[in-house]
């Protein structure tokens, strides 16, 4: 008997299911604070459901089995279209935007990639009825504030338009084929491939820029420059607007533009975007709008936008950048009398080197008389923070002090 | 002020490697190559790049994990691979062609006369099974990490499928070539984040591509 658990499977111990669910737990609050409602699908689909999201070609990375019935059903490899299906089954006209969140295992056969994970915990958002460019923006957003409210803060996120390279075929009037070519030669991030074969077009020189083209704000000017195609300038218009929401909220610094992006689920029709860590090779986070996916499972067609998070990738994210869990939302207060100010600035520099929370309070003169009651200083700065959060008090009041004296506070 | 990290492929592919790293000027003049090949990792301190040696068949998990940022690596092993890399720029040297071969006594002139179930050593299983799928000719696949051209002598295969440059080892083995299944040469690879995030180091390498496209090198 072989006791190991299947290729690709593992079991959680009580460490990383902690871990798990303390990122579980942050995302949540976000998702909850935007109004997001958590829901629940099966894991079993029929295959006929799970296909039309991912694509005829990704077909080899479905789990399958056949039931009493002889129907094939798969596991479910991602959540978008088992929530597409929910939605069509039973809500026939929506009226206002429907937003859901969702916490679930997914399964995929990953033939080729060993040692990769073939259960995948997928934390996501879906905003269901609404076409808006302010949708678009919320979702992003959303994005965003979630990564960052896992205590990742070294995030960046790419942002294409499928809009945008259709816009780019028509312009250079390519087939169907030669369309499909070009898009599979960018999912497989073959640049390689993909500049042999523009070759082969006149002009290939301005359509081999236009296609790799990656950068921020700037990008914006160079492509009105490059062309006056109608169908890319739209879509470049839904990104400016896009931007100029996230610019508004003050995340733009997150945000970059990679023209070339079109991420492996063919359901997409508008923005698509990923996220990553600068200290993990991997992405984290990837989404975008389909408007065309409910259409398939009832006759209403209903636009949506969302994303999916990878828990597990984020918890490497979170090793990545050495945050403790245990003491992740910790922090401890640097209590200081100005003639100690440097000792405390040092000391808060190598407390937030270790990736750990700290602030530094330096004593008011109310206080300076009392300078050598510890308890009396103690109850004064947790009147003047009331935060729960706050662990140790390291107090620097005496000249004489190299290390600083620790309050370690208890619930 | 680069700072990547760097997988260099041992073996066959290193020298040619090392000389179109210099050319991209990512590591210093006066390094040693001879020392650095018999090392697994080196700093350069002056062009602030890590270096590490792989196999060449090992390279894209490197960079696949993000263990390294860029690489170069066989278009052979990045097709039998399949993993989620960029595949920047063609690098032109180290190129050969994947091919089936078949004894020449056989009298096998091309791939739709091999018989259905024949056995097939390679060291692509992977290539190999997709080649003949897409042919719809169904195979028997051994895999051996080397040697191949010995399958056909020691009545372990039928055909073979390996990398010919020359074709000189085929011959000796009194193997002929029927088909070409790739076209094979040295390729920069480049992790996914590190496109993005590295992305200004990237446009110098791309723009060096553009710059040595008919570049002969000359060692």
């Amino acid at each position: 008997m072989n006791t190991n658990s299947p290729r690709g499977m593992k079991s959680n111990l009580p460490e990383t299911t902690y871990e798990i669910n303390q990122i579980k737990k942050d995302i949540e609050n976000i998702f909850k604070k935007w109004d997001y409602q958590e829901i629940m699908t099966p894991l079993l689909e029929y295959y006929d459901i799970l296909i039309k999201g991912v694509g005829e070609k990704n077909k080899q990375d479905l789990y399958k089995l056949i039931d009493r019935e002889g129907e094939l059903l798969s596991l479910k490899s991602e959540m978008t279209a088992p929530i597409a299906r929910t939605v069509s089954n039973r809500f026939s006209e929506i009226s206002t935007p429907l937003r859901f969140s969702y916490f679930s295992p997914v399964y995929r056969y990953n033939q080729d990639q060993k040692g990769k994970n073939r259960e995948i915990y997928q934390m996501g958002v879906e905003l269901i009825g609404s076409n808006k460019i302010l949708a678009d923006a919320e979702i992003l957003i959303l994005a965003v504030e979630s990564i960052k409210s896992t205590g990742i803060e070294n995030i960046e996120i790419d942002i294409g338009h499928i809009k945008y390279l259709e816009g780019v075929f028509s312009e250079f009037g390519l087939d169907i084929r030669q369309k499909e070519k070009i898009k599979s030669l960018l999912n497989e991030r073959n640049v390689v491939g993909l500049r042999k074969y523009l070759k082969n077009f006149k002009n290939n020189d301005l359509l081999e820029e236009l296609l790799l083209l990656r950068g921020g704000e700037e990008i914006f000017a160079k492509v009105e420059r490059l062309t006056d195609n109608k169908m890319i300038l739209k879509s470049l218009n839904n990104l400016k607007e896009v931007f100029y929401f996230l610019k508004d909220y003050g995340i733009e610094e997150y945000i970059n533009f990679d023209m070339s992006l079109i991420r492996g689920f063919n359901y997409y029709t508008g923005i698509v975007f990923e996220a990553f860590n600068k200290s993990l090779g991997y992405f984290i986070c990837g989404g975008g709008r389909y408007d065309n996916l409910i259409e398939k499972f009832s006759k209403e067609k209903i636009p949506a936008v969302g994303f999916a998070l990878g828990v597990e990738r984020i918890r490497l994210a979170l090793k990545e950048e050495q945050i403790d869990f245990s003491q992740k939302n910790k922090k401890a207060v640097i209590i200081f009398t100005p003639e100690n100010r440097k000792k405390a600035l040092v000391y808060l520099k190598k407390i937030h080197k270790q990736g750990k929370k700290a602030n530094i309070y330096m004593l008011n003169k109310e206080e300076l008389k009392q300078v050598n009651n510890l308890n009396y200083l103690k109850k004064s700065v947790l009147e003047n923070y009331s935060d729960e959060n706050i662990d140790r008090l390291l107090f620097f009041i005496d000249k004489r002090w190299q290390k600083p004296e620790i309050i370690t506070l208890t619930k | 002020m680069s700072n990547l990290t760097i997988a260099v492929p041992k073996g066959r592919l290193f020298d040619k490697s090392i000389e179109i790293i210099a050319n991209m000027d990512l590591i210093a003049d006066n390094v040693d190559f001879d020392i650095l090949s018999r090392k697994l990792i080196y700093k350069d301190e002056i062009k602030n790049n890590n270096f590490l040696l792989a196999k060449p068949k090992d390279i894209p998990a490197y960079i696949e994990h993000g263990a390294a940022d860029i690489g170069i690596t066989g278009k052979d092993v990045i097709r039998e691979h399949n993993k989620n890399l960029y595949e920047l720029l063609d690098l032109g040297f180290g190129s050969c062609d994947l091919v089936v071969a078949v004894p020449e006594q056989s009298g096998i002139e091309n791939v739709e006369n091999i018989p259905e179930h024949s056995r097939i050593a390679t060291s692509y299983p992977e290539i190999t099974r997709r080649y003949f799928n897409k042919i719809g000719i169904q195979v028997d696949i051994i895999y051996l990490s080397g040697s191949v051209e010995l399958g056909p002598q020691v009545g372990l295969s039928d055909v073979i499928v390996d990398i010919s440059s020359t074709g000189t080892t085929l011959r000796k083995n009194n193997l002929v070539p029927i088909a070409k299944v790739i076209e094979s040469s040295a390729r920069l690879v480049v992790n996914n984040v590190s496109y993005k995030v590295k992305h200004n180091e990237m446009k110098k390498l791309l723009a060096w591509g553009k710059n040595n496209e008919n570049l002969e090198l000359s060692i």
